[in-house]
């Protein structure tokens, strides 16, 4: 096997990643004849120690605080508004309905306002041109409008 | 506490869920935005960061993956959000020797910092994941969200890439010592 994929395999070797007992014993047979392997075997071992004395940091006595404070605590202080308002969204949703009615009722007005006119319109096309009415009515209202 | 049991307390109380898994996470999240900021001050504020994309979208979790699995995806993806916002990380072909600030105080994880800080992301996050966290490969690739081969091939490079770096500031004997 070439040195490459040696070097490749003696990583996860190091990461006790390697159970197979045929590949451990290729690895180990191979490390015994090859210098340049075993030179970096050395130093991946080297590599490895030294990460595990990697000190790592202790959360800070406030950040456990800090993180209640932005999720859990923000939420409940939201809450909290809503207790001091309880009936805020009957009102919101009353008001959504008291402004949809009343446009409701201002399309209804335009709407009559419109009849008379048309009405009228259509009773004087009716005096004026009666006889035209019985034969066509559509031409009647149009000339009535235009 | 087994994935199964969390996922039954986030049914009846989220609150609840989510303060037991902060209690349980909140170090492991602090130890992986550690070496990728280097610095106490900026990996508190990923931590919280993390923690505050998890309680908006605890319900989101399901169960599909491992809980861990999720949250260090959380957390790498966030510590990346941050080494763009930052642009901290130095190119690979970077002078080594000359950019490597190491006074004779500096301690091993001072050192640690500065080689580990200037790796391109993908490396970083590898090494941390493995050397530091101790993740298995098949884990780092559901983390990473790539295939297990595409880990062993950046370990393998961001493990060279690191003991060049290192070579330059530990003396053989010093390594040995540590054994």
């Amino acid at each position: 096997m070439l040195c490459s994929k040696i070097k490749l395999l003696l990583n996860k070797y190091i990461d006790f990643e390697i159970t197979a007992p045929e590949i451990q014993n290729l690895l180990k047979a191979h490390l015994a004849r090859c210098s340049s392997c075993r030179k970096y075997y050395k130093s991946l071992r080297s590599l490895k120690n030294i990460l595990a004395a990697y000190e790592n940091i202790s959360a800070g006595a406030d950040l456990e605080k800090k993180i209640l404070d932005q999720t859990i605590n923000r939420k409940s202080q939201f809450s909290g508004q809503q207790m001091l308002f309880p009936h805020y969204h009957f009102f919101s949703g009353a008001l959504a309905a008291v402004a949809l009615i009343a446009l409701l009722y201002s399309i209804s007005l335009f709407k009559i306002e419109q009849s008379p006119i048309d009405e009228y319109l259509l009773g004087k096309a009716i005096t004026e041109n009666a006889d035209l009415f019985n034969n066509d009515k559509k031409n009647i209202i149009a000339s009535a409008f235009y | 506490m087994p994935d199964t049991v969390f996922l039954n307390l986030l049914k009846t109380d989220k609150n609840q869920a989510f303060r037991h898994l902060m209690k349980e996470y909140q170090n492991r999240v602090l130890h992986i935005a550690f070496p990728f900021t280097g610095n106490s001050a900026d990996a508190e504020d990923i931590t919280q960061e993390v923690f505050i994309k998890i309680f908006n979208n605890i319900e989101k979790f399901r169960g599909m993956s491992k809980l861990s699995t999720w949250i260090y995806r959380i957390t790498v993806n966030t510590c990346k959000n941050f080494t763009m916002r930052t642009k901290k990380t130095v190119p690979l072909n970077c002078n080594i020797p000359a950019a490597l600030n190491i006074s004779e105080d500096n301690g091993i994880r001072d050192v640690l910092h500065e080689a580990i800080s200037r790796l391109p992301f993908n490396f970083k996050s590898v090494i941390i994941l493995k050397d530091i966290e101790g993740k298995t490969r098949n884990e780092i690739s559901e983390i990473l969200k790539c295939r297990p081969g595409t880990v062993d091939s950046r370990l393998f490079r961001a493990r060279n890439l690191l003991k060049k770096k290192l070579k330059l500031v530990f003396r053989p004997e010093e390594i040995y010592a540590m054994q």
